[in-house]
């Protein structure tokens, strides 16, 4: 069971505490550790306070109380040795050896009995075998009293004590006044006196009044739930605050055997309930004084000081959680910052910012993460530049691999055409070349429309025709709808040369070459189709290899040219694709995304 | 989770907050002995080793039970008017439960009448009423008095002796009734009795005079007063008569002592003013008292040979 909560517990921490179910936070870590620490530590000092605190005190009642009894006991002891005193001065300084008529009439008697009768109910004179002689005060006495009877005279007569104290009775010696009865504790003794000049045994008896005994302990009560009582030394109650009732059965001290005890300190649990008990001997008498203190009188054990207690610890406590709280959230927020900071960055976003203020190793890893942010942007800003130059580059360069050849030979003839008097010929030369330039030049632009492309195609194949004189023949198309969309600039004339120079070189005038370009769906596709020797197919996988060796009249650098520069603009999805069957013809088709004026000037591409 | 937060620091506080206030103040938890009760006890009852010592029972239960007491003897006042001015000017200075031992049943309905108007709890010793205020009575029980009195006389009188029942005119209900149960009882046992009601001490002599002289008969009284000036008679007047009785008091327990009383019913007094005052707080405080509305009281017989017993002791000389 206790592992099951134990479980239970750990689970619901770890629900709490958990992100995501998966990893603690930091911030819940640092507080549940010192918290979990502090706790521990406040908890354990508290109890080891507590009961040291708590044992202190226990010692310090218990030193008090045992203080208090030891000063009732010797109060009490000083009285009843006053007491003593007083039957030795009678018996020694009025009695002794004195005449019976002599002894009532002294004025030391009087004396004696004003200056204690606080204290004592009665002096009384006794003959030996119990008849009353004398009684002081006068008048008091009752008539024709005799106490043989007495437990008191038969102790007086047998025992070895000089004097002798009973258990308290109700005087039966004594008339009583007004009514009242008088309950006293006869102390008594042999006495030697004289009567009609022999000397004979009698019995003093001195009457200590018991309430005096009773206010000597009742007063001496020090708290609600503690109490005295007297016993002999037999453990016969002599007093007991609530001595009536027990009497009468309505209260109950339990029976503590006080023969075998000796004095001091005990926990008494004979009732069910903690007592703590003292035990002092009064001296002479072998009597004891008992000390009652009830468990809940020891103030540490009320209630309310163990309500004050658990206050104390839930404050503490609740005081622990609260600032570790505090203390951890300070030191894991500016870390939170830095987190959703660098998560903002993950993400893409170069320009967030990372606030992240607080401890210096904090601040300092912000600072250094948006430092690095900036780099980082600088350096994506430079490799982004640096690839458009060198796409540029590339461009440019592939572009530029083209043009020379044909100037030089077209030139030939327009030469040839002039030194033999075709002027018409030259002059049709010489402006299709002159479109033919314009349109490669196109004002320094890679993009030209598909019409202008086409129309580059045609002036080549014009100037090629006068060349190859009738050897092919050649159809243009392009659909109304291609014609205003862009193309990278001298994607077919490569193609078309490569058809003029390979395809047609065996053809006697029964070549063609058929060029067309249509939109298809979002893409532009241009062909160029002819009958001539056609390619196998380790050929056409050469030829974008690059391994083709450089032939007499091109090297096929135009068709993978033209492939590349497609591809380097609109990716692998496009370029040159060549269907080819050996003496049957080729099929070349180059095709593009299909890009109006507005497409090319959001991509920049003009 | 920010709610869960606020819940939990909210029972904190309220947790918190409830400790401190049960551990630092008396609103929730009172370790104290509790509040002082006022208690007013009236009595117009003749002042005998009784009254005496339910005074010392009273006493006591005052300083066991946290109770401010106020013991006032009614019978210094002559006029029923000035008893009732009395109890009424205890009424409107606080008291909060009266114990009852009035003498007298006209006397005491009329303080009952005066008390049930401020609806407080009283209890009534060695009294009986319907009145509303009166909560309960403690008091020894009349039938075992009356026949621990009447077995007594079986023991020590002849059956055709006449019993002459002494009582004054104000002679307490208590008096008066046990009278009734003692009468009941000698029929029972085949006595032949007669009740003299006198009105003056004197009265008692001139009566006493006649059973004497023409030795008609042996005594009995449950008043303690008739029975204390039966007694003087007895001792005065060196009669040799049967006198028993009911009642206690010192003059009384001297007469036991010459043997001129044979033999009186007491009972504990004390243990009647002790648990009368528990009574009473317990009404206060609206606990039931063992549901108990009559507590009786032990009585017992006091002869010259038990007198100083221990059995007897504790009865009649009760510890304080």
């Amino acid at each position: 069971m206790i592992f099951l909560w134990y479980g239970k517990t750990v689970n619901i921490f770890e629900r709490l505490l958990k992100k995501d179910g998966k990893r603690f936070e930091l911030r819940s870590i640092i507080w549940l550790s010192f918290t979990i620490i502090a706790a521990t530590a406040t908890f354990l000092m508290g109890i080891s306070f507590y009961y040291r605190f708590s044992k202190e005190t226990e010692r310090t009642i218990l030193e008090g109380n045992s203080a208090v009894i030891e000063q009732v006991g010797y109060n009490f002891g000083v009285h009843i040795r006053n007491m003593m005193k007083v039957s030795d001065s009678l018996y020694y300084s009025v009695i002794k050896d004195n005449d019976i008529e002599n002894i009532f009439n002294s004025e030391s008697l009087k004396v004696i009995y004003d200056i204690n009768k606080d204290y004592i109910e009665s002096i009384e004179l006794f003959s030996y075998d119990g008849n009353l002689l004398e009684c002081i005060p006068t008048g008091r006495a009752k008539e024709n009293v005799n106490i043989k009877n007495e437990p008191w005279y038969k102790s007086t007569i047998t025992g070895e004590e000089n004097v002798q104290f009973g258990m308290p009775i109700i005087s039966k010696t004594l008339k009583s006044v007004s009514g009242e009865y008088t309950r006293v504790i006869p102390m008594s003794r042999v006495v030697q006196m004289n009567e009609d000049g022999k000397s004979v045994k009698g019995i003093l008896l001195i009457n200590l009044k018991y309430s005096s005994i009773q206010d000597l302990l009742s007063d001496s009560l020090y708290g609600d739930d503690s109490y005295f009582y007297l016993t002999d030394s037999e453990g016969n109650i002599i007093y007991h605050p609530m001595q009536q009732l027990m009497e009468t059965g309505n209260s109950k001290e339990e029976y503590i055997d006080l023969r075998s005890m000796q004095d001091g300190f005990f926990i008494d649990k004979s009732d069910g309930t903690e007592k703590e008990v003292f035990i002092t001997t009064v001296g002479y008498t072998g009597w004891k004084i008992v000390s009652v203190t009830e468990g809940d009188g020891i103030a540490l054990n009320t209630f309310k000081n163990k309500l004050f207690i658990a206050f104390l610890i839930m404050f503490f406590l609740s005081a622990i959680v609260i600032l570790n709280l505090y203390i951890s959230k300070k030191v894991t927020e500016p870390l939170k910052e830095l987190e959703k900071g660098v998560k903002e960055i993950e993400d893409g976003n170069l320009d967030a910012k990372i606030n992240a203020d607080g401890f210096y190793e904090v601040w300092s890893l912000s600072r250094t993460v948006s430092n690095m942010e900036e780099t980082l942007k600088q350096l994506m800003a430079d490799i982004v530049t640096e690839h458009e130059a060198k796409r540029e580059s590339d461009l440019m360069v592939l572009q530029n691999q083209i043009n020379p050849h044909f100037l030089y030979n077209t030139l030939d003839i327009i030469v040839w055409m002039i030194e033999n008097e075709k002027s018409d010929n030259a002059v049709k030369a010489v402006m299709a070349l002159a479109k033919f330039f314009r349109i490669s030049l196109s004002k320094g632009r890679n993009f030209i429309t598909v019409e202008d492309e086409i129309e580059h195609v045609r002036s080549y194949l014009t100037i090629q025709e006068m060349r190859f004189k009738d050897r092919f023949k050649y159809t243009l198309s392009v659909d109304e709808e291609a014609k205003k969309l862009y193309t990278i600039k001298l994607v077919l004339q490569p193609i078309v040369e490569n058809a003029v120079y390979h395809a047609m070189e065996f053809m006697d005038g029964d070549g063609e070459i058929i060029i067309s370009a249509k939109k298809e769906g979002d893409d532009i596709v241009m062909t160029v189709k002819d009958n001539g020797c056609g390619m196998t197919e380790e050929t056409v996988e050469s030829i974008f290899k690059g391994d083709m060796v450089s032939s007499k009249k091109g090297s096929g650098v135009g068709i993978r040219n033209v492939h590349q520069r497609i591809q380097l603009v609109f990716g692998e999805k496009y370029g040159v694709f060549i269907s080819s069957e050996p003496d049957e013809g080729t099929e070349v088709t180059v095709k593009m995304p299909a890009v109006t004026a507005e497409k090319l000037d959001k991509r920049g591409l003009k | 989770m920010k709610k869960k937060y606020s819940v939990f620091f909210i029972a904190d506080i309220i947790i918190l907050i409830f400790l401190l206030l049960a551990s630092s103040t008396d609103i929730f938890v009172n370790e104290k002995e509790g509040e002082v009760y006022n208690i007013c006890v009236f009595t117009d009852c003749y002042k005998d080793g009784h009254i005496d010592n339910f005074r010392l029972g009273v006493d006591k239960a005052s300083s066991a039970y946290n109770i401010d007491l106020n013991f006032i003897y009614l019978n210094e006042y002559e006029k029923i008017n000035e008893k009732l001015n009395m109890v009424t000017r205890e009424i409107e200075n606080g008291c909060q439960g009266v114990l009852l031992a009035c003498g007298d049943d006209r006397t005491e309905e009329e303080i009952l009448d005066t008390i049930s108007k401020s609806s407080i709890p009283v209890v009534l010793y060695n009294g009986t009423s319907e009145n509303a205020a009166a909560k309960g009575t403690v008091g020894p029980n009349l039938k075992a008095e009356a026949e621990l009195i009447v077995s007594n006389i079986k023991q020590n009188l002849p059956i055709n002796e006449r019993i002459y029942i002494f009582e004054y005119e104000n002679s307490s209900e208590y008096t008066k009734n046990l009278h009734v149960f003692i009468e009941q009882k000698l029929i029972e046992c085949g006595f032949n009795y007669e009740k003299i009601t006198v009105e003056y001490k004197d009265d008692i002599h001139s009566e006493m005079d006649k059973i004497i002289r023409h030795n008609l008969g042996s005594i009995v009284s449950a008043d303690s007063m008739a029975l204390e000036n039966i007694g003087e008679e007895c001792d005065y007047y060196n009669y040799d008569v049967f006198v028993c009785g009911a009642g206690w008091s010192g003059t009384i327990r001297n007469y036991i002592e010459k043997d001129i009383i044979k033999f009186t019913v007491a009972h504990t007094a004390y243990e009647a003013g002790y648990s009368a005052m528990g009574k009473i707080i317990c009404n206060i405080e609206n606990r039931a008292y063992d549901k108990i509305n009559e507590i009786s009281v032990k009585s017992a017989v006091v002869n010259n040979e038990n007198l100083y017993s221990d059995e007897i002791e504790p009865i009649i000389f009760p510890y304080s």
